[in-house]
């Protein structure tokens, strides 16, 4: 059954007369399993963003068709489009995001203190989760007093605890060092495994995408290719980097 | 492109947080020069042409000048401060361009002066524009008899000018000086850094709510001792609240928070969460609200309650405007009468009532138990315990309807007693004869001894200058007594209320040199006693309610100008929110929330700390004055909201401009 399926999105920005048309997205469809861990990649100005965006729902698709559990969040008013994504969405940002103002644990429970679920509850969920992603220890630390794989991780686990459809992460390991990265992606994987999370995740980073089910390569906004992982994450790796190569843009330099 | 036209574009583009703090600059200004220029209008200085009125006034607005600038440094001290602090991150981007720190401060520099000039170019024009308003409502204020010519005094001009380059300039060189960019990372990162999970000490939360109950206490407690107790009690209130702004309501937030039931529902986690923060990062700011806010209601509140208790003790002792006394009803050529009314027209003062009331003569017969021999205040002055005019009952009921006053019904050998014991300013009035249930009365020289049935302080005729009271008995037995009396001793009193009792100077003055020369004629009237301490009040209550308004707006700015610094921090926060799916409707619900604590918690504060002063105030006048303060309070309360609605609506305007 597919979770998130995407179909002939087209966004053009500069819709107003005059002004310069730009294609950022140009009929592209996605769709997602449940189940599925399935990274997006492409070179800057690809319309990676533009697609996580429109995925969010916090960004309009110009033509095209959006069903994420089989509503259609476009057809929503801006109330129950918050509403929607709040239930059915989880997000992790390359900057994690988190409040300064609250501490790890309330910035986790924000989700489900926002849906008024009982604290008895909330309790329960948040020590779970907690236990899952390795971070009971820094609880009541507030988000400047951990490092940001630590940050990343509660962002993570804020994403989780209400049990999303699909989680959406945009850059997890953006501004980390390789270690929390390898943190975060081990956290996200067992996510998937554990818990049977579906998560999409736009990436710049081949090691962070060599941890998906599955590659979607963007260029210019339309679909360029797609590789999708055999048994061995170190054969995947490699995959990745050659097919980086073909799709040119800043990736040349990699390869 | 110099460094000028950033400065120029970097006001124009945060037109939103500068606005504020222009517009109350250019009232300070503008209230500035009106003042100024009234005291150097050359009419004023002139004794001779406004007599001591004009110097008066004058004073008393060169004290306000002198309070209006303390104000304004500490209020452009804190607003410019406040201001740079959030602007760390693009103070650390110019010094990545490679601006020196001299650079940076003259570009700080140069916006303030662009701000600070403009607005007092505005101000003055404002001034210039008000002036001859302000000096017509002065004028009329204090019945001047001259108006105050409108010129524009180019000394006020100068002054004006002088001053407030002076403090804006000073102050904001003396602001950037504390521009230290070593370290252009930490810069860069801005104010994000500083977001500290806030601290509080059990021992000074306590201090706070003891110090304040302390000074509370006190100040109830001490009656007239306030007069020396007030430093402590002013001590004890000012540190209290300033502990309890940074400790006591990060203790009480903290509380709530522990309530998981209260803190775990729906929006309450975030608003909770960033008003510990905002308290405590506001907490001064909010602590200096507070007091100013106390003072301006306090002084507003006494200012206003002494004129209405002077006005109304004038009308205990004078309810008639003009009244003449006539000693032997009858038998004296009343003709003044006709004239008075003939007098009191010309001078186009309509009657009001026309009133006639036969009085008889009384003394004191028996021994009396009084409840207070000496006043507390004034140890010289002595109740007058033996005269008494006899009224009838139904004469009483008459005027007491006029006046708006209770109607009594007596029965045979039953008294009430109006006494006249009271001073218009300050000390308590007390009741003579309250403790006595019966009191002996000579009435044509036989002795009639009567029930107390009750006593009030003021009545329905003017008061004598021997303070005589007044006695009300039963209208069988006054006719009997009336009866009685000799034609010599009974007395006749007729009671005028006319139409603009208080422009009736003129009026008066002319009836007073046409009195007959007869000493069983006697004549009273309120105005000329009175016009003066009214006219001092109603000046008094007209520049402290300019005043007041001024030290209003300026707290309040500070607190729009606080939150529009922080919604830049905040910016980031509320996208995020949105990003996770919070409504539009719930970031409105939470910034209404959080402004309404950071607006109205200092109101709360002033209100409870002007309602333990004017307690005080009460016990030391003698006068609950509780109903004036309210309606000091609740005008200041309508100011607050209107004020608390237009900075949420602003606010909320730019939050919805965030784009994610």
């Amino acid at each position: 059954m597919s979770v998130l399926k995407a179909e002939n999105i087209t966004k053009i920005y500069g819709s107003k007369k005059g002004m310069l048309k730009v294609k950022a997205l140009d009929n592209f469809s996605i769709s997602i399993e449940n189940g599925e861990f399935v990274g997006v990649m492409g070179p800057s100005g690809s319309g990676k963003t533009t697609l996580l965006n429109i995925l969010a729902t916090i960004d309009t698709p110009t033509s095209g068709e959006l069903y994420i559990n089989n509503t259609n969040p476009m057809k929503l008013d801006e109330k129950n489009t918050a509403l929607f994504r709040r239930r059915s969405l989880g997000f992790i940002f390359q900057d994690y995001n988190l409040l300064d103002t609250l501490s790890i644990k309330e910035n986790i429970i924000l989700p489900l203190a926002l849906e008024k679920v009982e604290p008895k509850i909330i309790e329960e969920k948040v020590n779970d989760i907690a236990q899952l992603l390795n971070i009971k220890d820094i609880l009541v630390k507030r988000p400047y007093e951990v490092s940001g794989g630590q940050q990343q991780r509660a962002a993570i686990a804020r994403a989780l605890i209400h049990n999303p459809s699909i989680i959406l992460a945009d850059e997890p390991t953006g501004n980390l060092d390789s270690k929390s990265s390898l943190e975060v992606m081990e956290s996200l994987k067992r996510l998937n495994e554990e818990r049977k999370a579906t998560i999409m995740m736009v990436t710049h980073d081949p090691f962070a995408a060599s941890f998906c089910h599955r590659i979607v390569m963007i260029k210019d906004g339309k679909f360029f290719l797609e590789i999708v992982k055999g048994s061995n994450r170190q054969a995947f790796f490699k995959e990745i980097l050659d097919s980086l190569s073909l799709l040119g843009g800043n990736y040349n330099d990699i390869a | 492109m110099i460094l000028r036209d950033i400065a120029y574009k970097n006001i124009r583009g945060n037109f939103n947080r500068y606005v504020m703090y222009y517009l109350s600059n250019t009232l300070v200004v503008m209230v500035f020069f009106i003042f100024a220029n009234f005291i150097f209008n050359p009419v004023v200085s002139k004794v001779g042409t406004l007599g001591m009125k004009g110097v008066l006034a004058a004073n008393t607005m060169i004290l306000c000048e002198v309070l209006i600038m303390v104000f304004t440094v500490l209020f452009t001290f804190y607003s410019i401060s406040s201001f740079l602090k959030s602007r760390e991150k693009e103070f650390g981007l110019l010094s990545m361009f490679g601006l020196t720190k001299g650079e940076i401060r003259r570009y700080v520099i140069y916006e303030n002066l662009i701000v600070s000039t403009v607005s007092i170019f505005t101000g003055l024009l404002l001034g210039i524009l008000f002036s001859k308003l302000f000096f017509m409502a002065i004028t009329v204020i204090m019945a001047l008899d001259v108006e105050v010519p409108f010129s524009i005094s180019l000394k006020a001009v100068a002054i004006t000018v002088l001053s407030f380059v002076a403090l804006f300039q000073g102050l904001s060189i003396l602001v950037t000086l504390r521009i230290k960019n070593n370290n252009i990372a930490e810069l860069l990162r801005g104010a994000r850094v500083a977001q500290e999970a806030p601290k509080f000490s059990i021992p000074k939360t306590i201090i706070a709510v003891v110090f304040i109950a302390i000074g509370y206490i006190i100040a109830v407690i001490s009656g007239i001792a306030i007069i020396l107790t007030m430093f402590p009690v002013l001590f004890f209130t000012v540190t209290g609240t300033y502990f309890l702004f940074t400790q006591f309501s990060v203790f009480m937030t903290r509380k709530i928070k522990n309530n998981k039931k209260i803190f775990y529902k729906g929006t309450n986690i975030i608003t909770l969460s960033q008003i510990v923060h905002r308290l405590k990062d506001n907490a001064k700011v909010l602590f200096i609200v507070s007091i100013l806010g106390a003072v301006t209601l306090t002084a507003s509140a006494t200012v206003y309650s002494t004129q209405q208790s002077i006005k109304y003790k004038m009308l205990l002792g004078n309810p008639h405007d003009v009244s003449f006394m006539e000693i032997g009803a009858g038998l004296n050529d009343m003709s003044i009468l006709e004239k008075t009314e003939d007098i009191l027209s010309k001078h186009g003062h309509v009657l009001k009532n026309k009133n006639q009331v036969p009085l008889l003569k009384a003394t004191n017969q028996g021994e009396l138990n009084l409840s207070n021999e000496k006043n507390a205040l004034n140890p010289n002055r002595k109740p007058n315990i033996k005269d008494f005019y006899v009224m009838s009952n139904s004469d009483y009921n008459k005027l007491a309807a006029q006046f708006k006053k209770e109607k009594i019904e007596l029965a045979q050998g039953e008294v009430y007693i109006n006494s006249y014991e009271f001073v218009i300013m300050g000390s308590r009035s007390e009741k003579i004869f309250v403790n006595n249930k019966s009191i002996t009365l000579g009435i044509n020289g036989d002795n009639y001894r009567f029930n107390l049935v009750g006593e009030s302080i003021g009545g329905v005729i003017d008061v004598d200058k021997d303070k005589t009271n007044v006695v009300i008995v039963n209208d069988k037995e006054f006719e009997s007594f009336r009866a009685k009396a000799s034609k010599e001793d009974e007395i006749m009193y007729y009671g005028y209320n006319i139409e603009d009792w208080d422009k009736s100077t003129e009026a008066v003055e002319e009836i007073a040199s046409i009195l007959p020369d007869n000493e069983n004629i006697r004549f009273t009237e309120k105005i000329r006693t009175f016009v003066d301490i009214m006219q001092t009040m109603s000046l008094f209550l007209f520049i402290g309610t300019f005043v007041s308004i001024l030290f209003f707006i300026a707290t309040g700015s500070i607190i729009y100008f606080k939150m529009f610094n922080e919604i830049r921090n905040d910016r980031w926060e509320f996208v995020s929110l949105k990003k996770i799916g919070m409504a539009y409707d719930e970031i409105k619900q939470i910034v209404s929330k959080q402004s309404f604590i950071v607006f109205f918690m200092p109101f709360v504060v002033a209100f409870t700390h002007s309602a333990f002063a004017i307690i005080a105030l009460s016990n030391l006048l003698g006068d609950n004055i509780t109903l004036y303060f309210l309606t000091v309070a609740a005008i200041y309360l309508l100011f607050q909201s209107l004020y608390y609605i237009f900075a949420k609506t602003m606010y909320i305007k730019q939050i919805k401009n965030f784009e994610i």
